[in-house]
């Protein structure tokens, strides 16, 4: 006899058979197909924040206009590449899997990530999401969102074991010291330009453009990407590590993070599609017992 | 190999930082400011001085903005 699952809501004591059939018949409805205003927006958002340069050096935008906008940019600039990473803008061997490296590359370039790195250090979140040992996003772990935010400033701290910080172990673990060598020639490009940049005289540029946007876009993103949708990332299993929640800054402020449980079941679904989904599918995952606060 | 000697220079990177970045960016913030350094410095000194201790801070204790990294 197949185990009954003991949740709430109309399907409730369905077994568990009866349900992971209809949930995967609602998640194949959503899959497939290229999804452009993904590519547009990692495309757009890295031309917008490549724009802002002359921009501001020429005096056409002011600084702090500019610097508003590559805030924007930066907290931004992760979703297109997430959607690249889980190979959704194009499967490889298809037509678009140019686009989805392109995407998953260039979009990235303002958070000063590489695509490989995010890549794979993503992969290893999914696999073992809340495991303090082997989730490379455990170290997001917080107490509150206070917490968080102060963790996050903390883990940019040269001497920081945890955050981004905590990706070259990652890697190490895995095995593929190829890839830090990516982190560590982006890291080197990075503070190289802003250096020629200072000594150019373009110092405050560099700082409102790119070096405190890049500071406030990975508190934002680790925020309402890591923190917020695992919170308080004790439990591990595939129904319970990730939960749905109201955010006070709405979907789009949050991200799109309100829906990421369904991230975390149907990774290949695009970002765009998870409210619709999340509608259809919430009578299962209230069977199931997932968490999904007031959504 | 190259990844050795890259990762040993990042070692440094908080002194590097301080004596390649802060400098010119704290003169120009200086200049923007309209602010003059103490005892008769130029801003570029001041920026070398601030720079200098500050990335040896952060060298030294792993954290720009606290005792502990």
């Amino acid at each position: 006899m197949d185990a009954v699952t003991s949740g709430t809501g109309p399907f409730a004591g369905m077994t568990k058979k009866e349900l992971i059939r209809r949930e995967q018949a609602i998640a194949r409805k959503y899959m497939g197909g290229v999804p452009w205003l993904m590519v547009a927006w990692g495309l757009g958002n890295f031309a917008i924040w490549l724009a802002l340069w002359p921009l501001v050096m020429t005096g056409t935008l002011p600084l702090w206009a500019g610097s508003l906008i590559a805030c924007a940019n930066v907290t931004l600039s992760y979703l297109p590449s997430h959607e690249a990473q889980h190979d959704i803008i194009g499967r490889p061997g298809t037509k678009w899997r140019w686009l989805n490296q392109l995407v998953g590359h260039v979009s990235l370039i303002p958070l000063v990530l590489p695509y490989r790195v995010a890549r794979l250090t993503h992969y290893e979140h999914h696999k073992h999401t809340n495991d303090p040992e082997r989730d490379p996003d455990y170290g997001t772990k917080a107490k509150g969102p206070l917490d968080s935010i102060r963790r996050t400033i903390l883990s940019q701290q040269p001497g920081s074991q945890s955050g981004l910080n905590n990706y070259g172990a990652v890697l190490q673990r895995m095995g593929r010291d190829d890839v830090i060598l990516d982190a560590v020639i982006c890291k080197m490009i990075f503070f190289g330009t802003l250096c020629a940049l200072a000594w150019s005289g373009f110092a405050l540029e560099a700082i409102f453009l790119w070096w405190l946007p890049r500071h406030f876009g990975l508190a934002y993103i680790i925020f309402f990407l890591s923190w917020a949708p695992h919170h308080p990332a004790e439990e591990k299993g595939r129904y319970s590590n990730t939960r749905s929640w109201r955010s006070k800054l709405g979907n789009i402020g949050s991200l799109g993070m309100q829906f990421h449980l369904i991230h975390h079941l149907y990774p290949t679904i695009p970002l765009t599609r998870h409210p619709a989904v999340y509608a259809e599918m919430k009578p299962i995952l209230q069977a199931r017992g997932c968490r999904l606060g007031d959504l | 190999m190259l990844l050795q000697i890259l990762k040993t220079g990042f070692q440094f990177g908080p002194l590097l930082f301080g004596l390649l970045f802060i400098p010119p960016a704290t003169a120009q913030i200086l200049s923007a400011l309209g602010w003059t350094p103490p005892l008769g410095l130029s801003p570029l000194a001041a920026g070398f001085i601030l720079g200098g201790l500050w990335g040896l801070y952060a060298q030294i204790r792993g954290s720009w903005i606290s005792w502990t990294p």
